[in-house]
């Protein structure tokens, strides 16, 4: 299955957790982030979940992972988009993702990464795919 | 009656799906449904993980007037050598994790394990509206 699109925009990186993600894609997630860090040299990477209906185990598992590996690579990572079911269901299953910075939403999660959304407006950022 | 069979990684993403919409045309609260959907998805992953294949089944129950859903997990793997010790937390006797039999015991609302060494595994769990 194809890997998640990782998105460059300025020093950030972006990634958008498709709902129907199996193991192999969440596995390839953690080494994805890590080597698009190398490339582009990103100073923080946004991980999107918005679309994730559920978190099991593993998935948590890795989402902490790449938490914890992102920040050796000296960047910050913060998860948005976590809902409140998959919230209390993530507890319920014993698991806490309480080392991870989370934010309601994309917006949220710049400003907690230190970026403000009056940089967009001189339109000096570029999207591009990265992978 | 719906039967997945768990051949490779895709089927546990169809069966928890599956789980996910029979619950929602039951009428299944957005909670119950995720937390039924989440448990499938730990307990479809244990067949893959520790038996390869075997089978999930997914049915709607009616007792007492109560509509639910019975999801059972059927392999002919291994087996289970100390069921007490792999329903506490934070135990797991493969390189993963440790939650997956206790943590969808507490997502369901009834639980049960049946494993011979050697035999195979049949949990079902129940979930009701």
């Amino acid at each position: 299955m194809k890997n998640i699109p990782v998105l460059k925009l300025g020093p950030v990186l972006f990634l958008t957790v498709p709902e129907n993600m199996n193991d192999a894609m969440a596995q390839s997630l953690e080494e994805d982030v890590l080597f698009q860090l190398e490339a582009t040299r990103a100073e923080a990477v946004v991980i999107d979940i918005t679309s994730l209906e559920i978190i099991d185990s593993f998935m948590a598992r890795v989402i902490s992972e790449t938490a914890q590996t992102t920040r050796i690579m000296d960047a910050r990572i913060v998860i948005v988009g976590m809902s409140p079911v998959a919230t209390i269901t993530l507890l319920e299953l014993g698991l806490e993702m309480s080392d991870i910075e989370t934010a309601m939403d994309l917006e949220t999660g710049l400003q907690r990464l230190g970026y403000h959304l009056q940089a967009f407006e001189n339109k000096t950022l570029d999207v591009e795919e990265v992978s | 009656m719906i039967t997945i069979k768990i051949i490779d990684e895709d089927d546990i993403v169809y069966a928890r799906s599956e789980a996910r919409q029979l619950a929602e045309a039951e009428g299944f609260s957005l909670m119950e449904k995720t937390r039924l959907a989440t448990a499938v998805s730990e307990l479809a992953r244990n067949i893959y993980r520790y038996a390869s294949n075997g089978e999930v089944q997914i049915e709607t129950i009616t007792n007492d007037g109560k509509n639910g859903i019975v999801c059972r997990f059927i392999d002919q793997g291994p087996g289970i050598e100390n069921i007490q010790q792999v329903m506490e937390d934070g135990y797991s006797s493969g390189k993963s994790l440790g939650f997956g039999l206790p943590g969808a015991k507490r997502l369901a609302d009834k639980f049960s394990i049946k494993s011979e060494v050697g035999e195979g595994t049949h949990i079902e769990i129940i979930k009701w509206k």
